[in-house]
Protein backbone atom coordinates (compact mmCIF):
# COMPACT_ATOMS: atom_id res chain seq x y z
CA UNK A 1 0.00 0.00 0.00
CA UNK A 2 1.08 3.21 -0.80
CA UNK A 3 1.72 6.22 1.19
CA UNK A 4 -1.17 7.81 -0.20
CA UNK A 5 -3.81 4.83 0.15
CA UNK A 6 -2.39 4.53 3.66
CA UNK A 7 -3.11 8.09 4.73
CA UNK A 8 -6.31 8.24 2.64
CA UNK A 9 -7.42 4.75 4.95
CA UNK A 10 -6.94 6.69 7.70
CA UNK A 11 -8.61 10.01 7.21
CA UNK A 12 -12.03 8.12 5.55
CA UNK A 13 -11.50 5.95 8.77
CA UNK A 14 -11.06 8.22 11.25
CA UNK A 15 -13.49 11.27 9.59
CA UNK A 16 -16.09 8.44 8.03
CA UNK A 17 -19.08 10.00 6.40
CA UNK A 18 -21.61 7.65 6.73
CA UNK A 19 -20.35 7.02 10.67
CA UNK A 20 -20.48 10.81 11.50
CA UNK A 21 -23.77 10.53 9.95
CA UNK A 22 -25.41 8.08 11.95
CA UNK A 23 -24.44 10.13 14.72
CA UNK A 24 -26.05 12.82 13.90
CA UNK A 25 -28.84 11.30 13.39
CA UNK A 26 -28.94 9.30 16.05
CA UNK A 27 -28.24 12.65 18.50
CA UNK A 28 -31.17 14.31 17.05
CA UNK A 29 -32.93 11.21 18.21
CA UNK A 30 -31.91 11.52 21.43
CA UNK A 31 -32.54 15.08 21.00
CA UNK A 32 -36.60 14.69 20.22
CA UNK A 33 -36.94 11.96 22.46
CA UNK A 34 -35.91 14.33 25.66
CA UNK A 35 -37.78 17.16 23.82
CA UNK A 36 -41.23 14.95 23.95
CA UNK A 37 -40.57 14.48 27.76
CA UNK A 38 -39.36 18.03 28.82
CA UNK A 39 -42.19 20.36 26.80
CA UNK A 40 -44.73 18.66 28.19
CA UNK A 41 -47.54 21.10 28.37
CA UNK A 42 -47.46 22.44 32.07
CA UNK A 43 -43.58 23.28 31.17
CA UNK A 44 -44.29 25.16 28.11
CA UNK A 45 -45.92 27.47 30.34
CA UNK A 46 -42.11 27.14 32.52
CA UNK A 47 -40.54 28.26 29.01
CA UNK A 48 -39.19 31.38 30.36
CA UNK A 49 -37.47 30.66 33.36
CA UNK A 50 -36.15 27.26 32.05
CA UNK A 51 -34.21 29.24 30.07
CA UNK A 52 -32.56 30.82 32.43
CA UNK A 53 -31.98 28.05 34.81
CA UNK A 54 -30.26 26.00 32.16
CA UNK A 55 -27.73 28.98 32.00
CA UNK A 56 -27.67 29.64 36.53
CA UNK A 57 -29.38 26.12 37.48
CA UNK A 58 -30.88 24.88 40.71
CA UNK A 59 -34.26 26.15 39.79
CA UNK A 60 -37.63 23.29 40.92
CA UNK A 61 -40.84 23.03 39.25
CA UNK A 62 -43.14 21.06 40.21
CA UNK A 63 -46.25 19.28 38.13
CA UNK A 64 -49.49 17.80 39.03
CA UNK A 65 -49.79 14.30 40.05
CA UNK A 66 -51.24 11.85 37.44
CA UNK A 67 -50.36 8.19 38.22
CA UNK A 68 -53.09 5.27 36.83
CA UNK A 69 -53.46 2.38 39.24
CA UNK A 70 -50.38 0.43 38.39
CA UNK A 71 -50.68 -3.36 37.34
CA UNK A 72 -49.08 -6.28 37.91
CA UNK A 73 -46.80 -7.31 34.77
CA UNK A 74 -43.92 -9.92 36.20
CA UNK A 75 -44.60 -11.67 39.44
CA UNK A 76 -41.96 -14.88 40.37
CA UNK A 77 -41.66 -15.11 43.93
CA UNK A 78 -42.41 -12.47 46.88
CA UNK A 79 -39.15 -11.44 46.34
CA UNK A 80 -39.62 -10.26 43.08
CA UNK A 81 -42.60 -8.57 41.90
CA UNK A 82 -42.71 -5.47 39.17
CA UNK A 83 -45.76 -3.17 38.94
CA UNK A 84 -45.93 -0.33 35.90
CA UNK A 85 -47.08 3.19 37.08
CA UNK A 86 -48.59 4.36 33.82
CA UNK A 87 -48.33 8.02 33.97
CA UNK A 88 -51.74 9.68 32.24
CA UNK A 89 -50.93 13.11 32.31
CA UNK A 90 -48.52 16.11 33.22
CA UNK A 91 -46.87 14.49 36.61
CA UNK A 92 -43.39 15.39 35.41
CA UNK A 93 -41.45 17.45 37.16
CA UNK A 94 -38.26 19.14 36.12
CA UNK A 95 -35.61 20.21 37.61
CA UNK A 96 -32.79 21.76 35.19
CA UNK A 97 -29.09 20.95 36.24
CA UNK A 98 -25.91 22.69 35.55
CA UNK A 99 -23.88 19.85 33.89
CA UNK A 100 -21.50 19.00 31.41
CA UNK A 101 -21.17 16.10 29.32
CA UNK A 102 -17.76 14.54 27.43
CA UNK A 103 -19.30 11.96 25.41
CA UNK A 104 -18.27 9.05 23.25
CA UNK A 105 -19.68 6.43 20.82
CA UNK A 106 -19.11 3.07 19.32
CA UNK A 107 -19.89 0.04 17.80
CA UNK A 108 -20.46 -2.99 20.11
CA UNK A 109 -18.61 -6.34 18.74
CA UNK A 110 -20.50 -8.44 16.65
CA UNK A 111 -18.92 -11.30 18.15
CA UNK A 112 -20.30 -10.48 21.75
CA UNK A 113 -23.19 -12.47 21.58
CA UNK A 114 -25.12 -12.02 24.31
CA UNK A 115 -24.76 -8.37 23.75
CA UNK A 116 -23.19 -7.29 26.97
CA UNK A 117 -21.59 -4.17 26.37
CA UNK A 118 -17.78 -4.10 25.83
CA UNK A 119 -17.23 -0.08 27.33
CA UNK A 120 -19.25 -1.40 30.30
CA UNK A 121 -17.68 -4.54 31.14
CA UNK A 122 -15.33 -2.09 32.98
CA UNK A 123 -17.60 -1.76 35.61
CA UNK A 124 -17.99 -4.56 37.59
CA UNK A 125 -21.65 -3.52 38.42
CA UNK A 126 -22.85 -3.90 35.00
CA UNK A 127 -21.05 -7.18 34.35
CA UNK A 128 -24.24 -8.94 33.72
CA UNK A 129 -26.48 -6.45 31.65
CA UNK A 130 -28.48 -7.93 29.13
CA UNK A 131 -29.86 -5.37 26.19
CA UNK A 132 -31.85 -5.95 23.21
CA UNK A 133 -30.15 -8.18 20.74
CA UNK A 134 -30.69 -5.10 18.18
CA UNK A 135 -29.20 -2.73 20.20
CA UNK A 136 -25.81 -2.37 17.83
CA UNK A 137 -24.58 1.13 19.43
CA UNK A 138 -23.62 2.38 22.35
CA UNK A 139 -22.59 6.31 23.22
CA UNK A 140 -21.08 6.77 26.91
CA UNK A 141 -20.92 9.71 28.98
CA UNK A 142 -19.52 11.33 31.80
CA UNK A 143 -21.25 14.12 33.90
CA UNK A 144 -19.80 16.16 35.59
CA UNK A 145 -21.20 19.21 37.72
CA UNK A 146 -18.79 22.05 39.03
CA UNK A 147 -17.70 22.48 42.43
CA UNK A 148 -20.67 24.93 43.80
CA UNK A 149 -18.27 26.27 46.50
CA UNK A 150 -15.46 27.08 44.28
CA UNK A 151 -17.86 28.40 41.30
CA UNK A 152 -20.48 30.54 42.92
CA UNK A 153 -21.52 32.73 40.12
CA UNK A 154 -23.65 35.80 39.90
CA UNK A 155 -24.15 36.34 35.49
CA UNK A 156 -24.47 34.42 32.46
CA UNK A 157 -20.45 35.58 31.37
CA UNK A 158 -19.27 34.12 34.97
CA UNK A 159 -21.47 30.98 34.39
CA UNK A 160 -19.68 30.24 31.45
CA UNK A 161 -16.23 30.66 32.95
CA UNK A 162 -17.49 28.04 35.48
CA UNK A 163 -15.33 24.97 35.60
CA UNK A 164 -17.09 21.19 35.85
CA UNK A 165 -14.72 19.55 38.02
CA UNK A 166 -16.86 16.71 39.86
CA UNK A 167 -17.52 13.68 38.48
CA UNK A 168 -21.03 13.12 39.21
CA UNK A 169 -21.97 9.74 37.73
CA UNK A 170 -21.89 7.66 34.66
CA UNK A 171 -24.12 7.52 31.44
CA UNK A 172 -24.59 4.53 28.75
CA UNK A 173 -27.09 5.06 26.19
CA UNK A 174 -27.24 1.45 24.13
CA UNK A 175 -30.03 1.97 21.19
CA UNK A 176 -30.32 -0.24 17.92
CA UNK A 177 -29.09 1.19 14.24
CA UNK A 178 -32.35 3.13 13.25
CA UNK A 179 -32.15 5.21 16.85
CA UNK A 180 -35.46 4.02 17.58
CA UNK A 181 -35.25 2.37 20.68
CA UNK A 182 -32.82 3.16 23.51
CA UNK A 183 -31.93 2.29 27.09
CA UNK A 184 -30.32 4.83 29.25
CA UNK A 185 -28.58 3.92 32.10
CA UNK A 186 -27.04 6.47 34.52
CA UNK A 187 -25.23 4.97 37.36
CA UNK A 188 -22.52 6.16 40.33
CA UNK A 189 -21.44 4.78 43.21
CA UNK A 190 -21.22 8.05 44.99
CA UNK A 191 -23.88 10.03 43.54
CA UNK A 192 -27.38 10.26 42.64
CA UNK A 193 -27.03 10.44 38.53
CA UNK A 194 -28.51 13.69 37.84
CA UNK A 195 -31.81 13.38 36.06
CA UNK A 196 -34.12 16.76 34.90
CA UNK A 197 -37.07 15.58 35.78
CA UNK A 198 -38.93 13.38 38.60
CA UNK A 199 -42.20 12.12 39.43
CA UNK A 200 -45.10 13.08 42.46
CA UNK A 201 -44.68 9.84 43.55
CA UNK A 202 -48.72 9.58 45.28
CA UNK A 203 -50.59 6.57 44.02
CA UNK A 204 -47.71 4.82 42.70
CA UNK A 205 -46.78 1.15 43.38
CA UNK A 206 -43.37 -0.15 44.38
CA UNK A 207 -41.58 -2.94 42.50
CA UNK A 208 -39.10 -5.52 43.67
CA UNK A 209 -36.05 -8.20 42.22
CA UNK A 210 -34.62 -10.19 44.73
CA UNK A 211 -36.42 -7.61 47.64
CA UNK A 212 -34.03 -4.30 45.99
CA UNK A 213 -37.22 -1.47 46.09
CA UNK A 214 -38.06 0.64 43.14
CA UNK A 215 -40.61 1.99 40.75
CA UNK A 216 -41.32 1.82 37.75
CA UNK A 217 -43.48 4.91 35.19
CA UNK A 218 -44.42 4.21 32.13
CA UNK A 219 -45.36 7.50 29.89
CA UNK A 220 -46.07 6.70 26.03
CA UNK A 221 -43.30 4.73 24.97
CA UNK A 222 -40.86 5.18 27.90
CA UNK A 223 -39.86 3.56 31.40
CA UNK A 224 -38.13 5.23 33.73
CA UNK A 225 -36.85 3.64 37.15
CA UNK A 226 -34.18 4.80 39.59
CA UNK A 227 -32.46 2.20 42.25
CA UNK A 228 -29.91 1.51 44.83
CA UNK A 229 -28.01 -1.86 44.20
CA UNK A 230 -24.83 -2.60 45.49
CA UNK A 231 -24.15 0.29 46.74
CA UNK A 232 -24.50 2.01 43.31
CA UNK A 233 -27.13 4.63 42.55
CA UNK A 234 -29.07 3.72 38.98
CA UNK A 235 -31.48 5.72 36.72
CA UNK A 236 -32.75 4.17 33.46
CA UNK A 237 -35.04 5.17 30.81
CA UNK A 238 -36.28 3.19 28.15
CA UNK A 239 -37.49 4.23 24.90
CA UNK A 240 -39.56 2.02 22.75
CA UNK A 241 -38.87 -1.14 24.33
CA UNK A 242 -41.42 -4.08 25.24
CA UNK A 243 -41.95 -4.87 28.95
CA UNK A 244 -40.35 -7.90 28.57
CA UNK A 245 -36.96 -6.35 27.26
CA UNK A 246 -37.43 -4.10 30.95
CA UNK A 247 -37.79 -6.73 32.92
CA UNK A 248 -34.42 -8.80 31.12
CA UNK A 249 -32.45 -5.65 31.73
CA UNK A 250 -33.58 -4.81 35.15
CA UNK A 251 -33.16 -8.79 36.52
CA UNK A 252 -30.05 -8.70 34.48
CA UNK A 253 -28.66 -5.85 36.69
CA UNK A 254 -30.34 -6.82 40.21
CA UNK A 255 -29.66 -10.44 40.10
CA UNK B 1 -40.25 15.39 14.31
CA UNK B 2 -37.52 14.07 12.22
CA UNK B 3 -39.61 13.14 9.21
CA UNK B 4 -38.70 11.01 5.94
CA UNK B 5 -39.13 13.95 4.00
CA UNK B 6 -36.79 16.23 6.56
CA UNK B 7 -34.37 13.25 6.61
CA UNK B 8 -34.27 12.71 3.09
CA UNK B 9 -33.58 16.46 2.27
CA UNK B 10 -30.76 16.54 5.35
CA UNK B 11 -28.93 13.50 3.61
CA UNK B 12 -29.21 14.89 -0.07
CA UNK B 13 -27.88 18.62 2.00
CA UNK B 14 -25.19 16.27 4.06
CA UNK B 15 -24.03 14.46 0.73
CA UNK B 16 -23.32 17.38 -1.19
CA UNK B 17 -21.78 19.01 1.20
CA UNK B 18 -19.98 16.90 4.22
CA UNK B 19 -16.20 16.79 2.02
CA UNK B 20 -16.37 20.86 2.04
CA UNK B 21 -17.48 21.10 4.82
CA UNK B 22 -15.25 18.77 6.78
CA UNK B 23 -12.38 20.19 4.86
CA UNK B 24 -13.48 24.08 6.36
CA UNK B 25 -13.48 22.26 9.65
CA UNK B 26 -10.34 20.62 9.96
CA UNK B 27 -8.30 23.85 7.98
CA UNK B 28 -10.32 26.23 11.02
CA UNK B 29 -10.15 24.16 14.11
CA UNK B 30 -7.38 24.01 16.61
CA UNK B 31 -7.57 21.05 18.22
CA UNK B 32 -8.17 17.80 15.72
CA UNK B 33 -10.40 15.89 18.43
CA UNK B 34 -13.06 18.52 18.22
CA UNK B 35 -13.29 17.86 14.63
CA UNK B 36 -16.43 15.41 14.56
CA UNK B 37 -18.16 17.38 16.98
CA UNK B 38 -18.28 20.44 15.43
CA UNK B 39 -19.62 18.66 12.46
CA UNK B 40 -22.07 17.21 14.08
CA UNK B 41 -22.74 20.39 15.60
CA UNK B 42 -23.09 21.87 12.01
CA UNK B 43 -25.02 19.42 10.53
CA UNK B 44 -27.64 19.30 13.97
CA UNK B 45 -28.22 22.65 13.10
CA UNK B 46 -29.05 21.79 9.48
CA UNK B 47 -31.54 19.41 10.43
CA UNK B 48 -33.03 22.28 13.35
CA UNK B 49 -33.52 24.50 10.50
CA UNK B 50 -35.02 22.40 8.32
CA UNK B 51 -37.57 20.97 10.52
CA UNK B 52 -38.32 25.01 11.70
CA UNK B 53 -39.26 25.80 8.31
CA UNK B 54 -39.41 23.04 5.32
CA UNK B 55 -39.40 25.42 2.68
CA UNK B 56 -36.87 27.49 3.55
CA UNK B 57 -34.33 26.42 0.69
CA UNK B 58 -30.51 25.37 2.46
CA UNK B 59 -27.82 26.32 -0.17
CA UNK B 60 -24.10 25.34 0.58
CA UNK B 61 -23.59 28.69 1.43
CA UNK B 62 -26.12 28.77 3.96
CA UNK B 63 -24.63 25.53 5.41
CA UNK B 64 -20.95 27.49 5.61
CA UNK B 65 -22.25 30.10 7.14
CA UNK B 66 -23.57 27.92 10.14
CA UNK B 67 -20.25 26.38 9.57
CA UNK B 68 -18.49 29.45 10.61
CA UNK B 69 -21.16 30.60 13.49
CA UNK B 70 -20.39 27.36 14.72
CA UNK B 71 -16.71 26.80 14.91
CA UNK B 72 -16.65 30.47 16.68
CA UNK B 73 -18.76 29.52 19.10
CA UNK B 74 -17.35 26.26 19.97
CA UNK B 75 -14.13 27.83 20.95
CA UNK B 76 -15.95 31.08 22.33
CA UNK B 77 -17.65 28.37 24.86
CA UNK B 78 -15.54 25.80 25.41
CA UNK B 79 -12.00 26.76 25.40
CA UNK B 80 -12.46 30.30 26.25
CA UNK B 81 -10.23 30.59 23.81
CA UNK B 82 -10.29 33.03 20.26
CA UNK B 83 -10.23 31.52 17.59
CA UNK B 84 -7.26 31.98 15.13
CA UNK B 85 -7.92 31.92 11.22
CA UNK B 86 -5.28 29.83 9.30
CA UNK B 87 -6.97 31.80 6.08
CA UNK B 88 -6.74 35.33 6.98
CA UNK B 89 -2.96 35.74 8.87
CA UNK B 90 0.32 36.06 8.00
CA UNK B 91 1.70 35.64 11.38
CA UNK B 92 1.48 32.12 10.97
CA UNK B 93 4.98 31.66 8.88
CA UNK B 94 6.54 33.20 12.24
CA UNK B 95 5.87 29.88 14.09
CA UNK B 96 7.21 27.98 11.59
CA UNK B 97 10.39 26.65 11.85
CA UNK B 98 11.98 25.17 8.26
CA UNK B 99 14.58 23.01 9.98
CA UNK B 100 15.70 21.11 6.28
CA UNK B 101 16.13 22.43 3.40
CA UNK B 102 13.60 20.34 1.11
CA UNK B 103 14.74 20.14 -2.40
CA UNK B 104 11.76 21.27 -4.76
CA UNK B 105 12.04 17.23 -6.85
CA UNK B 106 11.90 15.72 -2.90
CA UNK B 107 10.34 11.92 -3.22
CA UNK B 108 7.44 11.68 -0.39
CA UNK B 109 7.82 7.98 -1.47
CA UNK B 110 11.12 7.40 -0.36
CA UNK B 111 9.89 7.13 3.22
CA UNK B 112 7.58 4.71 2.43
CA UNK B 113 5.25 3.75 5.53
CA UNK B 114 4.69 0.00 5.29
CA UNK B 115 3.10 -1.21 8.34
CA UNK B 116 -0.43 -0.42 8.07
CA UNK B 117 -1.52 0.26 11.31
CA UNK B 118 -4.05 3.08 11.55
CA UNK B 119 -4.60 3.13 15.01
CA UNK B 120 -0.71 4.09 15.72
CA UNK B 121 -0.40 6.39 12.58
CA UNK B 122 -3.83 8.38 13.28
CA UNK B 123 -1.81 8.69 17.64
CA UNK B 124 1.28 9.71 16.13
CA UNK B 125 -0.36 12.16 13.77
CA UNK B 126 -2.76 13.28 16.38
CA UNK B 127 0.37 13.90 18.71
CA UNK B 128 2.18 16.47 16.29
CA UNK B 129 1.49 19.90 15.90
CA UNK B 130 -2.21 20.74 14.63
CA UNK B 131 -0.78 22.29 11.02
CA UNK B 132 0.84 19.29 10.36
CA UNK B 133 -1.98 16.94 10.87
CA UNK B 134 -3.81 19.41 8.75
CA UNK B 135 -1.54 19.15 5.79
CA UNK B 136 -1.34 15.24 5.98
CA UNK B 137 -5.22 15.58 5.36
CA UNK B 138 -5.12 18.23 2.30
CA UNK B 139 -2.18 16.35 0.56
CA UNK B 140 -3.49 12.88 1.29
CA UNK B 141 -7.16 12.95 1.63
CA UNK B 142 -7.43 16.44 -0.19
CA UNK B 143 -5.38 15.45 -2.92
CA UNK B 144 -4.58 19.25 -2.64
CA UNK B 145 -1.18 20.14 -4.15
CA UNK B 146 1.68 21.66 -2.03
CA UNK B 147 1.13 25.02 -4.20
CA UNK B 148 -2.63 24.89 -3.32
CA UNK B 149 -2.07 23.60 0.41
CA UNK B 150 0.39 26.66 0.93
CA UNK B 151 -2.37 28.98 0.20
CA UNK B 152 -5.63 27.65 1.88
CA UNK B 153 -3.26 27.58 4.95
CA UNK B 154 -1.44 30.46 4.40
CA UNK B 155 2.16 29.35 4.83
CA UNK B 156 4.25 28.77 2.30
CA UNK B 157 5.18 25.98 -0.12
CA UNK B 158 8.80 25.69 1.66
CA UNK B 159 7.23 24.95 5.00
CA UNK B 160 5.01 22.77 3.66
CA UNK B 161 7.12 20.57 2.00
CA UNK B 162 9.17 20.66 5.00
CA UNK B 163 6.63 19.41 7.52
CA UNK B 164 5.34 16.58 4.85
CA UNK B 165 9.10 15.39 4.39
CA UNK B 166 9.83 15.77 8.02
CA UNK B 167 6.71 14.01 9.73
CA UNK B 168 7.30 11.00 7.01
CA UNK B 169 10.81 10.35 8.12
CA UNK B 170 9.86 10.72 11.28
CA UNK B 171 6.64 8.15 11.21
CA UNK B 172 9.13 5.98 8.72
CA UNK B 173 11.69 5.74 11.30
CA UNK B 174 9.08 5.54 14.58
CA UNK B 175 7.24 2.67 12.45
CA UNK B 176 10.77 0.95 12.22
CA UNK B 177 12.06 1.29 15.15
CA UNK B 178 9.32 -0.58 17.50
CA UNK B 179 6.13 2.28 17.04
CA UNK B 180 4.09 -0.24 17.81
CA UNK B 181 5.23 -1.29 20.84
CA UNK B 182 5.29 2.32 21.83
CA UNK B 183 1.77 2.82 21.72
Amino acid sequence: MSNEELFKKIFEEKFNKEEIKKEIISKEFVKENNKKIKLMPILKLALAPICLTIIIGGFIIFGGKKVSKPDIIFQENNSTQIYVNKIKENSLARLDCDIKTISKTEKLDDSNNNNTANSSQQFEVLKSLKVPEDFNNIEYNLIYVSDNENNKTANIEDAREKKYNVLNNYNFIYYNEKSERSINISFSNKNEPIRDYFFIEENSKTSKINNIEFKIYNYEKTYFTKFIYNNYYFDIETSNITQEELITLLTSIIN
Amino acid sequence: MLDQETLKIFEKLYEETYENILKYVVCSCSNIEDVKDIVQTIYLEVIKKLKKDASFKITKQYIFGIAKNKINSYYRFNYKAKIVSLFSSKNNEKEIEIIDNIPDEFDLQAYLINKNNVEIIWDFLKKKKVIIFKIFYLYYYCNLKIKDIASTLNISEANVKNYLYRTLKELASFMKYGGENNV
